[in-house]
This record gives C-alpha cells, sequence and structure tokens, in this order.
C-alpha cells in the first residue's frame, strides 16, 4: 500500500486546514500510523491527489459533489478524540 | 513557554455584536498592529458570505482569516474574547473566542498554530479564557 495521503481543507488552506493538519498529525503520532498530511483550499481541493479530505461541516458540501476520495466532516478542529475517531473509522475502510 | 499572543493582541469585548461586527474588530485589531490591511478584513467578511461560516472551528471558537500573502504585513495571531455570544449559524454557535490569523505565506505561521493548538485543546481551555475578564489575566493564561 502506498503512503496515505491526507488533505485538510478550508477556504484559503491557510488558516484552519493548517489546524487540522497539526491535529491529524498528532493523532496519527499517537496511533503509529504514516501518512503525508498536507492542506488545500475549497477551490482547488478537487483536483489535487489525495486519498481522503478532511474538512469542516459547511464546505463538506461543496466538495462532495466534486471530490473523487471520502469527504470527512470534523465538527470540533481542537477535539483530538473526534480527530482519531474518524481518522480510525476511515483506515478501517483501506 | 515563550509568547503565544503579545499585550496588544488581546482584547476583551463586552458589546452585543452580529458576526460581521465581530470579525471586523478582531481585522481592526490586526490592522491597528500593523500586520494587515483594511482590505484584508473585508476579505475575512467575504469569505463567510461566500464560504459559510467554516471558520467556526470548534463549539464557541472561530478563527478568523482570509488568503495568505494578500493584504498581508507580517505574520500574526491575536484573540478577541467576546462577553456576549455571536452568532454565525452553525453548529459550534455561539462564539465567544474569535482567533484572528495572518501569514505571509503558506505555513510560514505554523509554529504559531502548533503553540495556539497546545493552548486552546480541551473544553477547559475554552471556559478559562472566556471568562478572563482583562487583558492582563488573559495575557498570562495565554502565554503561561
Amino acid at each position: 500500500m502506498s503512503e496515505l495521503k491526507i488533505q485538510a481543507i478550508c477556504g484559503f488552506g491557510v488558516g484552519s486546514s493548517t489546524l487540522l493538519k497539526i491535529k491529524i498529525q498528532g493523532v496519527l503520532k499517537e496511533m503509529g500510523v504514516e501518512a503525508e498530511v498536507f492542506t488545500g483550499d475549497v477551490s482547488s481541493a478537487s483536483g489535487v491527489l489525495c486519498d481522503v479530505i478532511f474538512t469542516s461541516n459547511e464546505l463538506a458540501e461543496n466538495l462532495k459533489s466534486r471530490a473523487k476520495v471520502p469527504v470527512i466532516v470534523i465538527n470540533n478542529f481542537v477535539n483530538s478524540a473526534e480527530i482519531k475517531e474518524k481518522v480510525e473509522e476511515f483506515l478501517k475502510t483501506r | 513557554m515563550g509568547e503565544i499572543i503579545r499585550k496588544q493582541g488581546l482584547l476583551i469585548d463586552n458589546e452585543k455584536r452580529n458576526w460581521e461586527e465581530a470579525i471586523r474588530i478582531c481585522g481592526d485589531l490586526m490592522v491597528s498592529l500593523g500586520s494587515v490591511t483594511g482590505e484584508y478584513t473585508d476579505a475575512m467578511v467575504d469569505a463567510i458570505n461566500k464560504l459559510g461560516p467554516y471558520i467556526v472551528i470548534a463549539p464557541h471558537i472561530a478563527f478568523a482569516h482570509a488568503q495568505a500573502g494578500t493584504h498581508v504585513l507580517k505574520n500574526d495571531l491575536v484573540l478577541v474574547v467576546f462577553k456576549e455570544p455571536v452568532v454565525f449559524n452553525c453548529g459550534n454557535d455561539p462564539v465567544h473566542l474569535m482567533f484572528g490569523i495572518c501569514a505571509v505565506a503558506p505555513d510560514s505561521h505554523l509554529e504559531i498554530l502548533q503553540k495556539l493548538v497546545e493552548i486552546i485543546d480541551g473544553d477547559k481551555a475554552y471556559e478559562e479564557i472566556r471568562s478572563c475578564n482583562t487583558t492582563e489575566e488573559l495575557y498570562k493564561l495565554i502565554n503561561k
């Protein structure tokens, strides 16, 4: 299996997505999972190669219609528990 | 831990505000510190009008920002505590803490965000920050 590529999305790929990236990286490290985590903005996100997209509820609807990979909604970007649960759930599908 | 937000970057607001007023207060603070131009504030408001209130990234916490490198003069992080609830019409309403962030280039502000993540992790941090009544208290709590 090639390295997992996770894209964290916000409006500009700068603020909230960077925060989410940091949290996802923390969770993955804790779980001992190797993955590349990077940020993106909502307009170009669906064109970027990745295995899964993590984003907020507001942007998910916009992305789901275009994305070719699963779009996972995170309601609380600072809650490690929610992020861990959703990462685990996704890993089971791989 | 070193200084994460300087004292001038902290503000406590006691008035009832709508979401746009709240963002403009946060933006004006960044303008007054010489970190962004007024257009950056407009861009933060436009982003919400266009994309929805996605900047409310956790219950009661908003993360106001616009594009890196545009209308940005230097990397910065500010915090406005709204004593009165600010409604964005989203699942994480109402907002009481608004962090304002600007970056001259993507990822150039990673270190400061990493520190921020440590501060706001967990519900307890939110309650503590929200209950501060002076910027002195806030400064001590954020930079402890």
